[in-house]
């Protein structure tokens, strides 16, 4: 699998090089564009992508919060103008860092996103950039550059079905649609520059395009995944995304700063708090707790939400568990109860801190306070065992 | 190179595929995960080297989108799921509480394709004369379709011994779960 | 996400050669959907020497009456038929040395071929038939999820499950469960039929380039192409698979081709 891997990156590689010597700008698209003829590659892609905006309906990846949703149609809307009709804007639950539109006007905006995005300005500059991609052809210009030049996967399909590998064909195909969306270098810049323009012309504050880099790149700088940490600053023969430093550069020359908005961050935070703490757990399972911790910390200093995020902090501080990180995290629980919004998850944590500690009495009192607090708990058998066991009663 | 990658990878396909699923009659079932369970009826047991998703033995009665009982160790500092050595993934603690190593269990599934995943009823439960954890799982599946399932796990030295059972929650759910509920009940550790 | 997608496909992949990868790797498309309808009403007919006359079908539909499930406020049982046709899956994909696209054209000329013919057929056998109305259940939670079961039961019956036996169609006998019922419920059908459909068809230069390569190693790979149809008989009170009938070859994009598959396929499946 490896060695497949890498001989079809070398061949896609090669193939994207080759793509880059062909003209397949399309121009832009008018609002209200569909394709019109079926036998097109655009109409292919168009169905395939309705059908997967159909069933992606179904597949309880769509944030139900009808208000969020609302608010980012609207967002879409204000960007696109004469384009608001053609769009359709989906919250979808991924821990990641993203948003995407495909050619069909499908745009799908990450809770990752908006769980880093401290303004709905900084939400803006993602959505104009993505509404580029979609306005310029973006997809359409890269597929049909792969479609120039690429027989990778053609010819890496046809050898390995002829080596007895079957319908493993079809991965090379796979590879090669997928790769055919990795938007080229200038493409992405040219989604920066005019995203910069529509979120103007829209009246938001083209500074938050800088902002929303920044900080992910100090919470990318903060990570303690040692591959992840090398790959900041690479800058490799195929990589086509411009680096994120470079970017800033280039969003801070661009961007022109309005009036700040004193109140655009406490109302940001408003609409995206019923979903903090869920968010917040999607990307601190993933381990890589350096960034999590960051990306926690910058949530906080905006000094809301206090008694979920050091909950969130502790939970950090339990999945690293460093030397030291034991009392870190008891006193993050106890920063946590202090706040009204503290979960009640907090003191069963703080009740397995004490009981790891042998202090019996004062975990059973934090796992009683556990089950008074949140009396339909999911774990009430296991903690009312935990809380028995404690005082040496049978259950 | 190219020619040699190719030939290289035809080979480790064609060695996966050397491995096949076999049929297991009703009685103890070895696992790779190092445990027994007994089951009453027959199943049909897809070894650790075709599991795509996740690290140790599935059993399954009519597919593995339909019923699926994954048999498995994890150990410490070690995912779950079958991930790259360095990817931020789900990965087992040796000092995790009861309720973090459900979530674990929890975001793991989360990552391989299952939504809106969640326990229910943890409680704990004595498995093989050792204190363990059960639980339920509810969610859907990548198209949409809601599974339930059950779960159970036991610490057992520098590893978790997991098991984990998944169905549609339309017919197939409860047409195998109370012999799921007597296949968990029969783990036999080491 | 995209990558996501990729790589949940490759995943699938990997374990799907060993097995039976056409129908794992089908897990993710939706049942019932009705892809790019709106494509479909905004364009010109295709033309041109890929393109499928359509008007064969047409007429084909045009003879195949068929009983209306009318529309009331108040819960009437609807009339009882012999059969409830549901809409033909179908994916028809068009493979170039740039890579494989699921042809819009192709897939809905397919379908409604499909569509046209298995309603001749049954009027031409005297079986009563109604068709599935997605339209109708769009907000029916219980069928949405009878629908994405069916994808994935479906899905699974290719899978070897060898404490079944060893024969390749050893669990082709699955089954929905009761909750099936509520199709015949909603419609007053005894049985349901699925079609489903996949083809890749290659281009000229997929040909052209597997000459080369047979040119240059020595070894001329074999053709991608492949053309499969799989109609499905399932008992609405117990949800139970009765019978399955496939065909190979054929295109699917032909109304006569189309028309041959449907007579082959559905040779082996008894309605009674």
């Amino acid at each position: 699998m490896t060695s497949f891997s890498f001989t079809r990156s070398a061949l896609l590689g090669a193939a994207l090089l080759l793509a880059a010597c062909s003209s397949t700008d399309q121009g832009s698209r008018t609002a209200g564009q569909r394709p019109t003829n079926l036998k097109s590659t655009e109409a292919s892609l168009w169905y395939q992508m309705e059908t997967f905006e159909k069933s992606l309906k179904n597949t309880g990846r769509v944030e139900k919060d009808a208000a969020l949703q609302a608010r980012m149609a609207e967002i879409a809307c204000e960007l696109s103008g004469d384009y608001c009709a053609d769009l359709r804007v989906y919250v979808v639950r991924d821990p990641s860092f993203n948003a995407s539109m495909a050619p069909n006007g499908m745009l799908l905006i990450h809770s990752g996103l908006l769980l880093r995005a401290e303004t709905e300005d900084e939400v803006a500059f993602v959505l104009a950039h993505e509404f580029v991609h979609f306005f310029e052809n973006h997809s359409m210009e890269r597929y049909a550059a792969v479609r120039n030049a690429n027989i990778a996967g053609a010819v890496v399909g046809s050898v390995l079905g002829g080596a007895g590998a079957g319908s493993l064909s079809s991965l090379g195909y796979a590879a090669a649609f997928g790769g055919a969306f990795a938007f080229s270098r200038d493409q992405e810049l040219e989604a920066d520059r005019l995203g910069l323009d529509f979120m103007r012309t829209a009246g938001f504050d083209p500074k938050a395009a800088p902002a929303i880099w920044k900080n992910l790149l100090t919470e990318l700088e903060a990570t303690s995944n040692k591959k992840k940490a090398k790959e900041i600053d690479r800058s490799g023969m195929f990589d086509t995304h411009p680096l994120i430093r470079e970017r800033i550069t280039l969003l801070d020359s661009f961007a022109v700063g309005i009036e700040p908005d004193p109140t655009a961050r406490a109302r940001y935070r408003a609409m995206v708090r019923p979903h903090i703490q869920d968010w917040m757990m999607d990307v601190v399972a993933d381990g890589d707790h350096g960034s999590s911790l960051a990306l926690t910390e910058r949530l906080m200093n905006q000094a809301e939400d206090l008694g979920t995020l050091n909950y969130i902090k502790a939970r950090i501080y339990m999945m690293r568990s460093q030397e030291g990180d034991r009392a870190k995290s008891e006193e993050a629980l106890i920063a946590a109860a202090n706040y009204p919004d503290v979960p009640a998850a907090a003191l069963r944590e703080l009740g397995t801190i004490y009981r790891a500690r042998g202090e019996r009495e004062q975990a059973a009192a934090s796992l009683r306070d556990y089950l008074l607090a949140d009396p339909g708990a999911r774990d009430r058998a296991l903690v009312e065992s935990q809380i028995h066991e404690l005082e040496e009663t049978s259950p | 190179m190219i020619r040699s990658g190719l030939v290289l990878s035809a080979l480790v396909l064609m060695a996966a595929c050397a491995v096949t699923p076999k049929a297991v009659a009703p009685g103890p079932v070895a696992s790779s995960a190092g445990f027994e369970v007994t089951i009453k009826e027959s199943w049909s047991q897809w070894p650790a080297e075709i599991n795509p998703a996740t690290q140790g033995d599935m059993l399954t009665k009519d597919g593995m989108l339909l019923n699926r009982l994954h048999l498995a160790k994890v150990k410490v500092g070690e995912p779950w799921i079958r991930a790259a050595k360095n990817a931020d993934v789900p990965r087992h603690r040796a000092d995790a509480s009861e309720i973090e190593t459900v979530d674990f269990v929890v975001a793991s599934l989360k990552r391989i394709g299952y939504s809106e995943m969640e326990a229910s009823e943890i409680r704990p439960e004595t498995i093989d004369g050792q204190s363990g954890v059960r639980f339920g799982l509810n969610g859907k599946w990548e198209n949409g379709l809601d599974v339930r399932g059950d779960a159970a796990f036991v610490p057992s030295k520098d590893e978790l011994k997991l098991v984990v059972f998944l169905a549609p929650k339309m017919h197939y759910y409860e047409t195998s779960a109370a012999e799921v509920d007597g296949i968990i009940g029969s783990i036999n550790l080491p | 996400m995209k990558g996501g997608i990729v790589k949940g496909a490759a995943a699938l992949l990997w374990v799907g050669f060993c097995l039976n990868s056409g129908a794992i790797a089908q897990i993710t498309d939706t049942a019932g959907a009705e892809p790019a309808a709106e494509i479909a009403a905004d364009a010109p007919a295709a033309t041109g020497p890929e393109s499928v006359p359509e008007d064969g079908a047409e007429t084909v539909a045009e003879i195949a009456p068929e009983a209306v499930v009318a529309e009331t406020a108040e819960v009437v049982a609807p009339p009882h038929v012999d059969l409830l046709l549901m809409p033909a899956d179908a994916k028809v994909v068009f493979i170039t040395t740039g890579g494989a696209e699921q042809r819009a054209d192709w897939s809905e000329a397919a379908k409604k071929n499909f569509d046209s013919h298995l309603a001749a057929n049954m009027d031409a056998s005297g079986k009563s038939h109604v068709r599935f109305d997605p339209a109708r259940h769009e907000a029916d939670e219980d069928i949405t999820q009878l629908l994405l079961l069916w994808d994935v039961v479906a899905a699974s019956t290719g899978t070897p499950m060898p404490h079944k036996g060893k024969k390749f169609d050893s669990n082709q006998g699955l089954t929905l469960g009761s909750s099936a019922s509520k199709l015949a419920d909603a419609y007053g059908a005894d049985k349901a039929v699925f079609v489903s459909h996949y083809s890749q068809i290659e281009s000229g230069g997929v040909f052209l380039t597997q000459v080369m390569i047979g040119a240059a190693t020595g070894y001329v790979p074999p053709s991608a192409n492949v053309r499969a149809t799989t109609t499905r008989l399932v008992d609405l009170k117990s949800g139970n698979i009765l019978s399955t009938g496939s065909a190979f070859g054929g295109d699917a994009r032909s109304v006569d081709e189309s028309q041959g598959i449907t007579t082959r396929m559905l040779k082996s499946i008894s309605f009674n």
